[in-house]
């Protein structure tokens, strides 16, 4: 069945009994309202136009120009002998006119229609004539107060009877209103395509990740009281990632089958539930370490067994601790009862503010002290050679079995504590000696914390090192990592002159997610920036992610700034980035990090075991 | 002279009455014959179908306020469709937004062949519906039977743009019919 078949099925149509009981219904209705409103003298019409337009002494002109005026649309009309111009009160009303003169000089009129507009509207209506078709289209009207409207317009020639045509008559309706209800769809129909929710899941246990599950606990905390539950799984050997993302399933599972609440995924082993009162969470610690326990031989490959330790740290709104202190003592107490042989340890509350603050100090300082941290390289492709030009030298902190681990956790309360002074210090200055070691054939690139950058005498550090290890200055950009403000931005700027007048680079990391960004970029002499992984991990299915990534890219162009993707994690996504003209790539779809050492033998031998 | 008066006025008031009972006839009749095409062009034109019965009763209202002219203009039916359209107009302006539709924010399920005319006459409407005002209005007064001259005058358009509206129309609603699946004539099975 097509169009056609279906205007011929319409056409058959003739009126049913159903119709004519209708109609007759109607008749009786539309009579008996006449009558009534006959009676109380109602007028009926209103402003309806009501004449017989089959009159036949009108010309077309006079008959498209009245209606128009019973329609309230403007009308404007040239004649082709005499050039002469007239409009009706409503159009010039429409372009800011009083409605006095019903003559118009054409410099009105062309002062009328938006510069940006004239040359299509000229165009439409010469070929409207030319071709002798009517032309419907919208223009923006400049009204002579400056204020601007659209309008839709509907050019037709006139000629009785296909005779040469003789003018033109314009009839213009004021659409501002529909326009602006247009594109207001228009524009949320877009935004309904970019808007993304919230990320924070884990990927391999579908639960919150650490930074989400402390915001809701944040927001638990600041709400009223309840309990915090973090359960710490420790395997009895190093895993690999598969065995690991097994282990976490396999908890994600026992957590599911226990409890209902609000669960997280926090990394290194950690998992965290907000609980109700004490009691309750106490049952489910027990549960939870019972399942745990009963199954200490996981059924995964090697028969890896697994340990656990929980802790329970109660919360009211009273203690004004947020959700990363929480996570804090949990992390710290579970510890606690790990080294005294106690399977649950249980806090009466949360630690003091103070006591919490210098404990962590005291961790750090020992983890930097005793050379608890290590450095690990990841590869960079430069998208233009296609080939690895640049390492990026990344942190991994080690565990009590002197295993590596992400430092994610690690280096944000570093920072909080304000302790990633000395964390930056170390990396640079092991990294430093590393490379200085080494043939010094790629280019590395070094973090450092927002934070970092305005202590002072950082730049004369920095320099010092490059010296001693006699490392190459051309060969080191330094990214700043936005985690947290960048506090003085003088000092920052000094550092960033002092170490580029050496020759380093200087890089902006995690742009798009940290802090104030864009004010860094005016301010201090950036040479590349490192898109966020957030942007990048969903590239090729998500419209804002593109948008943003291309925009960022032609801003960076336009500024001389190189740029840099982070989280390439499969082929396609490297292709993409190259097509968007990104420099560099990073990512699990080039190389993992892998551990750092002066040679690649050396550096196979440390990734071997 | 009372009784004169009082007769002269008996019968002025008679004639009045006889006058009002032959407009109620031949207007009843005009609405049995043309209720169903006014109803029928404006659902073309309103897919609400309150707003349709509302103007459709008012319209018929401001027709039998002026029948005494009308029943004498040439087409009294083409004139009922302008006002009912002037009506319709001022409707849809009062409730602001006309129904807009977007293709791709409509997941359709495939559109059952209409098996008798009324339900032909349904799906018309429904792509008429679409097309922009003037299309429409064009549109649904040609298929209301008439000729391009009268809509011409009625729509307040020269004949040369009802022509040309007409082919554009015609060409859109191809697409949207063959958009709904309605590609292969009928005889073969659709595909």
């Amino acid at each position: 069945m097509n169009l056609d078949d279906i205007l011929e099925l319409a056409a058959a149509r003739t009126p049913s009994s159903l119709d004519r009981a209708r109609a007759r219904r109607a008749a009786e209705r539309v009579l008996r309202e006449y009558a009534e409103a006959t009676a109380e003298g109602r007028n009926l019409l209103g402003d309806l136009d009501v004449e017989d337009v089959l009159a036949p002494d009108a010309d077309e002109a006079t008959r498209i120009t009245r209606v128009a005026q019973s329609a309230k649309t403007g009308w404007i009309k040239w004649t082709a002998a005499t050039g002469e111009l007239t409009w009706s009160d409503e159009m010039s009303r429409l372009f800011g006119y009083p409605a006095v003169t019903t003559h118009v000089p054409v410099e009105t009129l062309i002062k009328g229609v938006h510069q940006e507009d004239f040359t299509r509207v000229k165009e439409l209506v010469e070929q409207g004539w030319r071709h002798q078709i009517p032309q419907e289209f919208s223009f923006r009207v400049l009204r002579a107060d400056g204020a601007m409207r659209y309008a839709g317009c509907l050019v037709e020639l006139l000629g009785d009877d296909g005779r040469e045509p003789t003018g033109i008559v314009a009839t213009v309706r004021d659409i501002t209103r529909q326009e602006l209800e247009r594109q207001e769809i228009d524009r949320r129909r877009r935004r309904r395509v970019t808007e993304t929710d919230l990320p924070g899941r884990d990927t391999v246990s579908g639960m919150l990740g650490r930074d989400r599950f402390a915001d809701e606990l944040d927001r638990a905390a600041r709400g009223g009281q309840g309990t915090l539950l973090v359960v710490a799984v420790e395997p009895d050997r190093e895993l690999s990632e598969a065995q690991s993302e097994q282990v976490t399933r396999t908890v994600t599972g026992i957590l599911d089958e226990i409890t209902d609440s609000l669960c997280g995924a926090l990394g290194s082993g950690e998992f965290g539930m907000v609980l109700g009162d004490v009691g309750h969470a106490r049952e489910v610690a027990g549960a939870v370490l019972g399942c745990l326990h009963q199954r200490r031989t996981l059924a995964i490959s090697a028969g890896v067994r697994l340990r656990a330790w929980a802790a329970l740290v109660p919360f009211a709104r009273a203690d004004r601790a947020g959700g990363q202190d929480l996570l804090l003592d949990a992390s710290w107490a579970w510890r606690e009862g790990r080294r005294d042989g106690d399977m649950l340890k249980e806090l009466p509350g949360p630690r003091e503010a103070g006591t919490r603050e210098a404990a962590t100090r005291r961790m750090i300082a020992a983890m930097v002290g005793d050379d608890r941290l290590c450095l690990h390289a990841q590869a960079i492709l430069d998208l233009t050679l296609n080939e690895i030009t640049r390492h990026e030298v990344l942190v991994r902190v080690l565990d009590e079995h002197g295993r590596p681990e992400l430092p994610a956790a690690f280096l944000a309360v570093a920072e909080r504590f304000d302790q990633i002074g000395a964390v930056d210090r170390w990396v640079v200055e092991q990294s430093l000696a590393l490379i200085g070691q080494g043939p010094q054939t790629s280019h590395h690139q070094i973090n450092l914390s927002g934070r970092t950058l305005s202590r002072p005498g950082l730049a004369e550090f920095v320099i010092d090192a490059l010296d001693r290890h006699g490392v190459d200055p051309r060969t080191i950009t330094f990214e700043i990592t936005e985690s947290a403000a960048v506090d003085n931005l003088a000092a920052a700027a000094e550092f960033a002159a002092g170490v580029r007048s050496r020759g380093c680079g200087l890089a902006l990391d995690d742009f798009g997610t940290g802090h104030s960004s864009l004010m860094l970029l005016k301010y201090l002499p950036i040479d590349l920036v490192k898109i966020d992984g957030v942007f990048v991990t969903g590239l090729r299915d998500s419209a804002f992610d593109r948008i943003a990534v291309r925009h960022v890219v032609q801003l960076c162009r336009e500024l001389g700034v190189r740029t840099a993707a982070e989280f390439a994690e499969d082929a396609a996504t490297v292709e993409l980035l190259r097509d968007m003209g990104l420099d560099f790539a990073q990512g699990y779809a080039i190389a993992r990090p892998l551990p750092m050492a002066a040679t690649p033998a050396a550096a196979a031998e440390l990734a071997a075991g | 002279m009372s009784i004169l008066h009082s007769r002269a006025g008996d019968d002025a008031a008679t004639d009045e009455k006889l006058r009002t009972a032959g407009l109620d006839a031949t207007f009843t009749c005009f609405v049995h014959e043309h209720h169903l095409t006014v109803k029928r062009f404006l659902r073309r034109l309103e897919a609400d179908g309150g707003m349709v019965e509302d103007v459709s009763q008012e319209a018929l209202m401001a027709v039998r306020e002026k029948w005494a002219d009308v029943q004498g203009y040439r087409d009294p039916r083409a004139w009922t469709l302008r006002v009912a359209r002037n009506i319709l107009r001022d409707h849809q302006r009062t409730r602001g937004r006309r129904r807009v539709l977007f293709f791709d924010d409509l997941s359709m399920p495939e559109l059952p062949a209409p098996t008798d005319p009324e339900e032909a006459d349904e799906r018309l409407a429904g792509w008429i519906q679409l097309l922009p005002t003037r299309m429409g209005e064009v549109m649904s007064m040609s298929l209301a039977g008439l000729p391009d001259r009268t809509i011409a005058l009625e729509l307040g358009i020269s004949y040369n743009t009802v022509r040309d509206t007409k082919k554009k129309a015609r060409e859109k609603l191809q697409q949207l019919a063959e958009a709904d699946g309605f590609i292969t004539p009928a005889g073969r099975r659709r595909t």
